[in-house]
This record gives C-alpha cells, sequence and structure tokens, in this order.
C-alpha cells in the first residue's frame, strides 16, 4: 500500500494541474503537449477524431520505461441516437 | 475449490468484508483450496477429510439433459467472472426448467445474485453441505448432482488468450446460439437507499453522471493513480458529477489523490467529484449506483461488467488483455487497448501477456508498481476519447457559451 502511495515522478501532479504551464523536459512531454494541442483541434471540429493522432504520436511515446507503445481504439456496437431514432 | 470435513471447529473471517463463517466439526463444507492448504499449515490433523469437488458432483457436459437434475455453478473469483456466467445459467433454465441451478460464490457478492429468476438460490461460500441439501427437497445422488467449475478455465485453458470470455462460456456448456447479455440483481429498496444519498434533487439526474473506477481488482490491469487525478483536472464539462468508484478499504489510497484535485469547475460549482469509496457501499448498493450512471469509464474491471448489464455506455481502458476478449458483445462500448513492445507479451496478435494475479513481472523489473503498459492511457487520451464518445451519443455537444468547450444535453434513453 506504502508503494501505492508514492507516486512514480512527483511532478506529474504539477503537469497535470496545469496543463498550459508544461514544462517541455522530456520527449513524453512534447508528445502530451501535442496530443493536448490536437484535442483542442478536435474540439473545435478541425480534425474529426482525437485518435487519429494517437497512430501519430503515440508511436514515439515511451513509458518510464523501455516499452515503446501505441493506443488503438476499437468500437463495439454502438448505438448511436441517429439509429435509435 | 474442496470439499473439506474438520475435526474442530474452523473459523473463516474475512475482516476486510466482516465476514465471519464458522464451520462445524464432522459436517462437509465446499471451500476455496487456500482455506484447506491454510488448516493444513496450521495443523493437519484438524482436517478429517479432503477431497476434490468431482469426487462428489458429476462434471457437468454438453449431453446432458438437466431437468430433474441439480447444477452447481462454482467460482470463487471476482464479479466479472460470475457475470460472465449470467447467459449460460440463463440458458441452463430456459432449456431445462425442471433443473435446479445453485451459484455457489463469495459470500460479498452472493446479495447481487440471489435475486435473479434463473437461479434457484445462491450460497456463499464456505457453505455446508448439508445446507444445500435441504434446499434441494430430494436426495442429491451421484446421478443427479453435476457441478461447473469454472476454476482454471481462464487462468489456464489456451483458448482463453484468444476467445471472448463470453464465448468461450458458451462453448463450454454446448450453447452454440446463446444471448451473451450478463446480468445482475437490482434490489429495489437499495435502489433507493443510492437515490436518497447520491440523486436527492430531480436536476442531479439532469447532470451528465459519469463512474470512474479509480483501480482494478489487480494492479497490473490500473492506470496508475496520476493519471485519473490527471484527468480529473483537465475534464473540461460543466455539469458533470464524477462517482469515483472503488472499494471501501482503499479510501485512504483515493484521499490522498483528491486532496491534489484542481480543476477549476469544482470553485464554479460546475463539477462534483464524489469519493464513493468513503462511503462504503456494499456490493448490491454498488449496482444500484451503476443502474443510475450516464456514462463509465474503467480498467479491465468489475464496472465494466456491471455497466452492460444495465446497457450503459461504456469507455474500457485495456493492456494485460485484449478488449475483444471481454467486451466484443457489448453494446456502446469503446475501448482503448494499449499495444506495446514489452517483452511479457505472448500475442502479437492482441499485444497481451495474459497474467492473472496483480504483480506485473515488467514493474516488477523496473521497481514500480503499477504496469507500465497503462502509462500510455494518458488523461489527454482517455478525455479524448471520452468527449469523442460522449459526443457521438449526444449525450454532450460544443458549448455556445464561449466560457465553457461543452455542454450537457438533454439525455437520451440509451
Amino acid at each position: 500500500m506504502q508503494e501505492m502511495l508514492t507516486p512514480t515522478k512527483n511532478e506529474e501532479f504539477n503537469v497535470f494541474s496545469n496543463p498550459e504551464q508544461i514544462q517541455l523536459t522530456s520527449l513524453n512531454d512534447v508528445v502530451d503537449v501535442m496530443s493536448f494541442l490536437l484535442g483542442r483541434l478536435s474540439i473545435l471540429g478541425i480534425i474529426k477524431s482525437v485518435d487519429e493522432f494517437a497512430y501519430e504520436f503515440a508511436n514515439i511515446r515511451e513509458s518510464h520505461s523501455d516499452v515503446r507503445g501505441t493506443v488503438i481504439r476499437n468500437t463495439y456496437n454502438i448505438i448511436t441516437s441517429e439509429e435509435l431514432k | 475449490m474442496k470439499l473439506a470435513t474438520f475435526t474442530e471447529e474452523v473459523k473463516f473471517q474475512r475482516l476486510d468484508l466482516a465476514i465471519e463463517v464458522i464451520m462445524k466439526p464432522g459436517e462437509t463444507y465446499l471451500v476455496p483450496d487456500f482455506v484447506v492448504e491454510k488448516v493444513k499449515q496450521l495443523n493437519p490433523k484438524v482436517i478429517k477429510k479432503s477431497s476434490d469437488l468431482y469426487h462428489r458432483f458429476r462434471r457437468y457436459n454438453v449431453n446432458i439433459d438437466l431437468n430433474d437434475k441439480i447444477l452447481l455453478i462454482i467460482r470463487s473469483g471476482g464479479i466479472g467472472d460470475l457475470l460472465f456466467l449470467t447467459p449460460m445459467a440463463r440458458e441452463v433454465k430456459k432449456r431445462y426448467p425442471d433443473s435446479k441451478i445453485f451459484l455457489v460464490c463469495m459470500e460479498q457478492y452472493h446479495e447481487m445474485f440471489k435475486g435473479l429468476p434463473f437461479y434457484d438460490a445462491v450460497f456463499p461460500i464456505p457453505v455446508a453441505f448439508s445446507v444445500i441439501q435441504k434446499e434441494v427437497r430430494y436426495p442429491m445422488t451421484d446421478s443427479n448432482s453435476y457441478c461447473f467449475s469454472m476454476e482454471s478455465l481462464i487462468e489456464e485453458d489456451k483458448r482463453a488468450k484468444e476467445q471472448n470470455v463470453y464465448e468461450l462460456l458458451a462453448e463450454e456448456f454446448g450453447f452454440l446460439d446463446v444471448d451473451l447479455a450478463p446480468q445482475v440483481y437490482l434490489n429495489e429498496n437499495k435502489l433507493k437507499e443510492i437515490k436518497d444519498l447520491f440523486f436527492k434533487e430531480p436536476k442531479d439526474f439532469n447532470k451528465l453522471n459519469i463512474g470512474y473506477q479509480f483501480t482494478a481488482s489487480s494492479a497490473i490491469r490500473t492506470v496508475k493513480p496520476q493519471y485519473t487525478l490527471g484527468f480529473l483536472n483537465i475534464w473540461e464539462v460543466p455539469d458533470t458529477r464524477i462517482f469515483l468508484i472503488d472499494s471501501k478499504h482503499k479510501k485512504d489510497f483515493i484521499k490522498y489523490y483528491l486532496k491534489r484535485v484542481d480543476n477549476p469547475l469544482i470553485n464554479e460549482g460546475r463539477l462534483e467529484i464524489i469519493d464513493v469509496s468513503s462511503y462504503g457501499l456494499d456490493y448490491a448498493q454498488l449496482v444500484a449506483l451503476v443502474s443510475l450512471l450516464d456514462f463509465v469509464i474503467g480498467p479491465d474491471s468489475s464496472i465494466m461488467h456491471l455497466a452492460e448489464c444495465f446497457g450503459k455506455p461504456k469507455l474500457g481502458l485495456f493492456a494485460a488483455f485484449h478488449s475483444e476478449l471481454r467486451l466484443k458483445n457489448y453494446k456502446n462500448t469503446v475501448a482503448l487497448d494499449v499495444f506495446t513492445d514489452c517483452k511479457y507479451i505472448v500475442s502479437k496478435k492482441y499485444s497481451s501477456c495474459f497474467i492473472h494475479g496483480d504483480v506485473c513481472p515488467k514493474a516488477k523489473d523496473l521497481k514500480r508498481y503499477f504496469a507500465p503498459c497503462m502509462d500510455f492511457l494518458t488523461p489527454y487520451n482517455v478525455v479524448g476519447a471520452t468527449y469523442a464518445f460522449l459526443q457521438d451519443l449526444k449525450l454532450i455537444e460544443i458549448s455556445m457559451d464561449s466560457k465553457y468547450k461543452f455542454s450537457v444535453k438533454k439525455k437520451l434513453d440509451l
């Protein structure tokens, strides 16, 4: 339990409590900022989906380890409101 | 699971759940393997007899007509496993209405299933054989008593790494065409209690009520809490209530992180974060809470599956097991699956390590607690996917008020 209570990186609190003041100190920070900006573009409808960039940027993201990876969105049996009408 | 008889009284206790069962000497009980092992370690003389379930019950197979027979479905695992079994039990009852179907599960879950119409009774573990016999009302013999034990099916069967869990169970039961929707019992009294606790005002229903499962039952499937904190800090939809769902014994852990939530919407009175762990809800109350939510976010754990019982839209966060293996047949579901080059991955198709239990070997290598693959599910990924999905579902829309990005729309009964 004690281990769970110890954040792996204390500064992560600062990063997420104030996204406007992210300090670009690592590759992951750059990726976070790019993701954040693209997320805004998606909200404004300039790009279609926030997932589009996941492929592009997650490939260069590294976790706090030597593991490299990406995030893929899977959808299952979506019934949208249009289909219900 | 084992059938065991003791020479002395044995007390089975779960202090965290306030569960205590006294097992009397001379009676035969259905008990989990670890109980027998523990008693054996403490004093082997206390065990008068211990045998495998299949010494007393026939192994269920697909060719058996279960009418006028007894089927014990036994699982000592968590909520998810018990929900996966519900479509099968429902189908058995439909095909063999004169069968008696009993579920044997851990005490804390038994109330969630005992009201389901296809279970003739639900027994909490450990249960005396005589208690089951009393419920049957006719002699249980070697020829009329069957059991289906899910033990090791998910953990050890190699099909579990390729097939959706519901489809795997349907195959085990011999059902080709079966409704795979899970089911849970919603207790009306508990529903009222939850409404009184969390939905006092009619306007509470007009807000966007999101359930977010903070941690999974296992650390390997948990997104690290700093990221959940990040999600809460960057959430931008006003008039949202986020229910942080977790077990009561983690309340101090949750509190530690909640102190650090810093979202301007909270001070404006437009965002409420409700720490469910601090209310000490039982599982039946948790079921009632999920039934009242609009949207659920969580890792590969109980809340995802409970949400499906009520047709709730949900976003799953998956890595160690690919979402297809759990959510493939669910409605209104989006999953974020992490694909990594972690050396413990055994399936390239799914990028999954299929490791059960609590310890991620990669995390251990790196001297950390949570699995590093889950780090790819950043708050930005989760928030972005949630906004996109909520917009698709027409639960939120781009706001006309320039102060906020989104507004909550009138909810639809999906």
